[in-house]
């Protein structure tokens, strides 16, 4: 059993990874979404004076929000073509395992996009990320898992009704909120250079209780 | 209606007159705020059987991915109306208690975000079925949601320890130097809970006998249609 389980989860992870890195439609897209956004977010906020390094972090994961949420459809959308679907269902382990492994493939591809976005902060919006590193790498991370995985969630329950692409972002970004509240405020410490070890909390919490839900729930939304 | 429900009814009306008497009479009017303070007793008493219908989504939810029993698909969903609406009344009497004591009808703080978004979380737990065709996936996909969005509800609470935040601390088991010490007041805000926790007991009864008949209705009427060889 534990073999198959890691079989299934590698294979499903690698061929996410593999179909990203040949097509690369995801990652280009969300990619040019987020330069895009860190300019629109500069120019709709210049004239209420904030400072330019105060709303890096903001700016940064309104970023990782709407273009994580346009990769997640995507993403959801290329196993529903030709069927792969019920392919990935016929897995011989619990949905849970299959729910796992997309979270892990769409959290990477989100912070590789991230980590590409770090040196356009600093570009555009004079960020100094080097004060603690590795703590804004440890909030970025969180962040993003807890991301995808109740997005992962919310793809699959949005997909089963008449009016998929718009429902999915409304119903996920209500549930986003706390995730986002201490992932900013978590990236803004870091950015300050100091541990944000209060946020980083909530949002352990999060990621246990989403990907808890995640792994039991998600067998229940496969079902044909 | 069956001899309970005529009870149920009998007890939650008085309770409910003598919550009033209480909260807007007998109950001395507060030393900083004066009367306006009186609509807290309606703010704290809708949104904990608000809170209460919200968990009973999450337990409804559990039960039908359980037994697969569609009974409990309707009980949850009707739990999930009624809390829509405590909810509601909790986003309304908030800011009208908020403008004259804050100067402003919304901050945004975090008790108050979080519980914008319980309320959107529990709107489209409620709507989402409409949305899909299938009937048979209806209530398992809308169980999933109701799981999900029952799931925030801690995190709700949680908010206004872990946040910084402007809100009222908790009254109920809160720390030491916050909480109610005129006994009338007490009185009132456990008269008013309990009226608001019956009222939901009441309509959530209500509203299942409503969804199940329902369903039987609908049942019959296909039986109807087949033997009339529609």
């Amino acid at each position: 059993m534990s073999d198959n389980v890691f079989h299934v989860f590698s294979a499903v992870l690698r061929k996410d990874l593999r179909r990203e890195l040949r097509s690369r439609e995801i990652f280009i897209s969300s990619f040019l979404f987020s330069v895009i956004l860190l300019v629109i977010i500069f120019y709709a906020s210049k004239t209420s004076g904030v400072q330019l390094e105060a709303m890096s972090s903001g700016a940064l994961w309104l970023c990782i929000l709407f273009s994580g949420t346009i990769g997640l459809n995507r993403s959801h959308q290329s196993e529903t073509a030709n069927g792969c679907y019920r392919a990935l269902i016929l897995a011989p382990v619990e949905g849970g395992w299959l729910y796992l492994a997309k979270v892990c493939s769409n959290a990477l591809l989100l912070i590789v996009m991230e980590l590409l976005l770090l040196p356009l902060l600093v570009l555009f919006y004079h960020t100094d990320i080097s004060k603690n590193l590795g703590m804004l790498v440890t909030s970025l991370a969180l962040g993003t898992i807890a991301f995808t995985a109740v997005g992962n969630l919310v793809v699959v329950i949005t997909a089963n009704t008449r009016m998929k692409d718009v429902l999915f972002p409304v119903v996920q970004l209500p549930l986003m909120v706390p995730t986002l509240i201490a992932a900013v405020n978590a990236t803004e410490l870091a950015l300050q250079g100091k541990t944000p070890s209060n946020w980083l909390q909530v949002l352990v919490a999060v990621n246990v209780v989403f990907l808890s839900a995640g792994f039991l729930l998600y067998d229940f939304l496969l079902e044909e | 209606m069956s001899l309970k429900d005529k009870l149920l009814f009998a007890l939650m009306f008085v309770v409910m007159q003598l919550a009033l008497v209480w909260a807007l009479a007998i109950a001395p009017p507060d030393k900083l705020q004066g009367d306006v303070q009186r609509i807290f007793y309606f703010h704290l008493g809708s949104i904990w059987p608000g809170f209460l219908a919200f968990f009973y989504v999450l337990y409804g939810s559990i039960r039908y991915l359980v037994s697969r029993d569609l009974i409990w698909d309707r009980k949850s969903l009707v739990s999930g109306e009624i809390g829509l609406v405590f909810c509601s009344i909790v986003l309304t009497t908030g800011p009208v208690w908020a403008k004259p004591t804050w100067g402003v009808y919304w901050a945004w703080d975090a008790r108050l975000t979080s519980t914008l978004v319980l309320w959107l979380v529990f709107f489209f737990y409620v709507n989402l079925r409409n949305y899909i065709d299938d009937e048979s996936k209806r209530p398992r996909v809308s169980a999933v949601l109701g799981i999900v969005g029952a799931l925030m509800v801690p995190f709700v609470y949680m908010s206004t320890r872990i946040f910084e935040t402007q809100h009222p601390k908790p009254v109920i088991m809160g720390d030491a130097d916050s909480g109610i010490r005129d006994p009338n007041m007490n009185i009132a805000l456990y008269l008013s809970l309990a009226a608001f926790t019956l009222l939901y007991i009441y309509l959530w009864r209500l509203g299942v006998q409503q969804m199940l008949t329902k369903d039987r209705l609908k049942k019959l009427r296909g039986r109807l249609l087949r033997l009339e060889g529609f």
